[in-house]
């Protein structure tokens, strides 16, 4: 009689749940059971500090069964060897391995490079990346592209090129800092990504290039044209307008204000030499967009660099610390336009809640209504949501399935906070006064019962209506007593 | 209509068409019969057993969600060690506190009929079983002969000293 033991497949299913000390034991079992667990046990591998000769003698040994890679604090790389050896990994992790720097990056890229056909998910943190590891991970690698010229050569080389083209689903960088020389390098680098999460970045000498003799403020279209990333070539160039001088010449009257959101505000960047011809090719894949608490680069740049030439994006969630009109004016007008004809998701974050003002809500959801497809899901958190943004909103009922406001209670009223509930589509939904992360259920209740201080029981219309506070469920009965 | 299913010794069990969809090899034995179904027979699985996955499915015939994917958001896949059995649902817990020869014919069942929910929970146990055992228990457990070749062992045993126990 066979024993469940006995199938690997049943042995691979225990072994997801065993931690590595115990399946180094089941290993040790017989053979049978050894070739079962050594993938599980080498499919995950986190080298967390100091790598040693030793350890690597053992790592590479098996490398062919290591999936993902993490290098966690890592001191050092040098031990770290035989790159070659990894060609089926998955997922790549990183954090904070700027102590040995060339070496580090020159053996990063060479993970990249080898894995190009199963790497799926790269997670960086707390780095400063060099260059050669951004080129790395470029969708197309320069090395593909030497013998490019000829356009013959271009059509046959095509079909290798795809095959050995990176295909990333996910791709993070977190509490990085990047030069805004590498700029065109990194999105050359994060384009290609399906998922890409910009988070807290912090981008360098924006401000220590060019001057004022640089061309005029006002760019026209064909300059915006020039605006995209050019590599080594790029420069970048901090106005001497202040936010609050083109703030306050935008709130004066309604025509000087299209002008200055015509203008950029804070900065901008000129392009010198063409870029090599490979940028213009390698399209911008990305599907889901996070932007989220950049320093140092104005946010008028952030939208052109980054979030404009997402043509394909469906999901946008962009945090900043603060939103100026003008540039809140041009995402409008992109929006309006079609800039984005896929997307359905945005999310609004911001530090401070009197920006993006009402009125500028009001007008990214009146741009969003002439646009081909709806939105579905909005998600405005610590921002000045009012009546006038309200009334823009209402269009959109009809299409929403989620919208949630998130500590933007001053001006959201009970009523306002009723109205979404008629509609029948709606299944997230939610309004709290503050942002709780894991707070208790009651803590996070009773926020939103002071929230919607005068709501009435609401006749319940769909059974899969649900609210989320941050990551919280709850059946809606609860909220309105 | 009720289906009946032959365990090996002939014993015959009714149950519910719910029931036995949460079986997606009996689901597809369902569906390409259509309304005349004859009594299906399983010879591998004895009365004792069948009568075990029965109640299982019973149980669960009207869960919607996957529960397998439930344990592994909470826990994480390598997180599941120690809090193991007491994330499982209570009754799944009960259900599961079986000897090791019936749970390995559990496991066996839910791994021929295809019932997810059960081949995890049965999987769990058996992993729990395993976790804090040297590699002889578990060989003296279930029974397993050592097949190494001299010296295997301790290669092995070497390579992997940075994650075996103290």
């Amino acid at each position: 009689m066979v024993s469940a033991l006995d199938l690997p497949e049943i042995r691979t299913h225990i072994g997801q749940y065993l931690d590595p000390e115990d399946l180094t034991c089941c290993l040790l079992v017989s053979r049978e059971w050894h070739s079962t667990f050594m993938p599980l046990l080498w499919k995950d591998v986190r080298i967390v500090g100091i790598h040693s000769v030793r350890a690597d003698v053992n790592l590479r040994k098996h490398a062919h069964l290591v999936r993902s890679l993490s290098f966690l604090r890592i001191l050092s790389l040098r031990h770290f060897q035989l790159v070659d050896r990894y060609n089926r990994l998955e997922c790549l992790h990183v954090t904070k391995t700027d102590i040995d720097g060339r070496i580090v990056w020159e053996k990063l890229a060479g993970l990249v490079r080898q894995n190009r056909q199963t790497l799926r998910t790269v997670v960086l943190e707390d780095m400063m990346p060099m260059k050669e590891f951004l080129v790395s991970l470029a969708s197309q690698d320069e090395i593909g592209l030497h013998d490019n010229h000829g356009e013959d050569a271009h059509k046959s080389d095509d079909k290798d090129r795809r095959a050995s083209e990176l295909q990333l689903q996910e791709l993070a960088w977190k509490r990085v800092t990047v030069y805004a020389s590498c700029l065109g390098h990194f999105w050359e680098a994060s384009q290609g990504a399906e998922s890409l999460v910009l988070e807290c970045l912090t981008i360098k000498g924006t401000d220590t290039i060019g001057g004022p003799e640089l061309p005029a403020m006002t760019p026209g279209s064909a300059f915006l044209g020039n605006l995209i990333p050019a590599g080594t070539t790029l420069s970048a160039a901090l106005s001497t307008v202040a936010i609050m001088d083109s703030m306050n010449a935008s709130t004066e009257d309604e025509d000087e204000e299209e002008e200055a959101s015509t203008a950029l505000s804070t900065g901008y960047i000129v392009q010198r030499p063409q870029p090599p011809p490979s940028f213009r090719k390698s399209p911008c894949k990305i599907q889901t967009l996070r932007v989220s608490w950049i320093i140092d680069l104005p946010l008028d740049l952030q939208l052109t660099l980054w979030i404009q030439p997402c043509t394909e994006l469906r999901s946008l969630t962009w945090e900043a610390f603060t939103f100026p009109i003008p540039c809140i004016n041009r995402f409008a007008r992109l929006l309006a336009t079609d800039t984005w004809p896929f997307l359905t998701s945005v999310e609004i974050s911001s530090c401070v809640t009197y920006f993006p003002p009402d009125r500028c809500l009001a007008q990214l959801l009146d741009a969003g209504q002439k646009r081909s497809r709806c939105f579905e899901s909005l998600v405005f958190r610590n921002v000045d949501f009012g009546p006038l943004a309200f009334n823009s909103l209402r269009r959109h009922f009809s299409s929403l399935k989620t919208l949630k406001w998130i500590a933007c209670a001053a001006k959201v009223t009970s009523a306002m906070a009723r109205e979404p509930w008629r509609t029948r589509n709606l299944w997230m939904y939610s309004t709290t006064k503050e942002q709780k992360e894991d707070g208790p259920a009651d803590e996070i209740d009773t926020t939103i019962k002071a929230t919607m201080k005068d709501a009435v029981m609401m006749p319940i219309t769909q059974s899969t209506t649900r609210t989320t506070v941050t990551g919280t469920y709850f059946h809606h009965q609860q909220i309105l007593y | 209509m009720p289906i009946i299913l032959q365990a090996y010794d002939d014993k015959e069990f009714k149950v519910d068409k719910q029931t036995a969809e949460r079986s997606l090899v009996l689901k597809s034995m369902i569906e390409r019969a259509g309304d005349s179904i004859a009594p299906i027979p399983l010879p591998k699985l004895s009365s004792l057993v069948l009568e075990k996955v029965i109640m299982f499915c019973k149980h669960h015939k009207a869960d919607q969600v996957d529960k397998s994917k439930d344990y592994e958001d909470i826990l994480g896949p390598r997180k599941m060690r120690n809090g193991l059995i007491r994330d499982m649902d209570e009754w799944d817990k009960e259900f599961i506190k079986v000897d090791k020869d019936l749970l390995m014919d559990i496991v066996m069942a839910a791994n021929f009929l295809d019932i997810k929910n059960l081949l995890d929970i049965g999987c769990l146990a058996i992993a729990y079983m395993l976790t804090g055992k040297t590699p002889e228990e578990i060989r003296a457990t279930f029974g397993i002969p050592k097949d190494f070749a001299p010296g295997e062992e301790e290669r092995i045993e070497q390579e992997h000293a940075w994650a075996l126990r103290p």
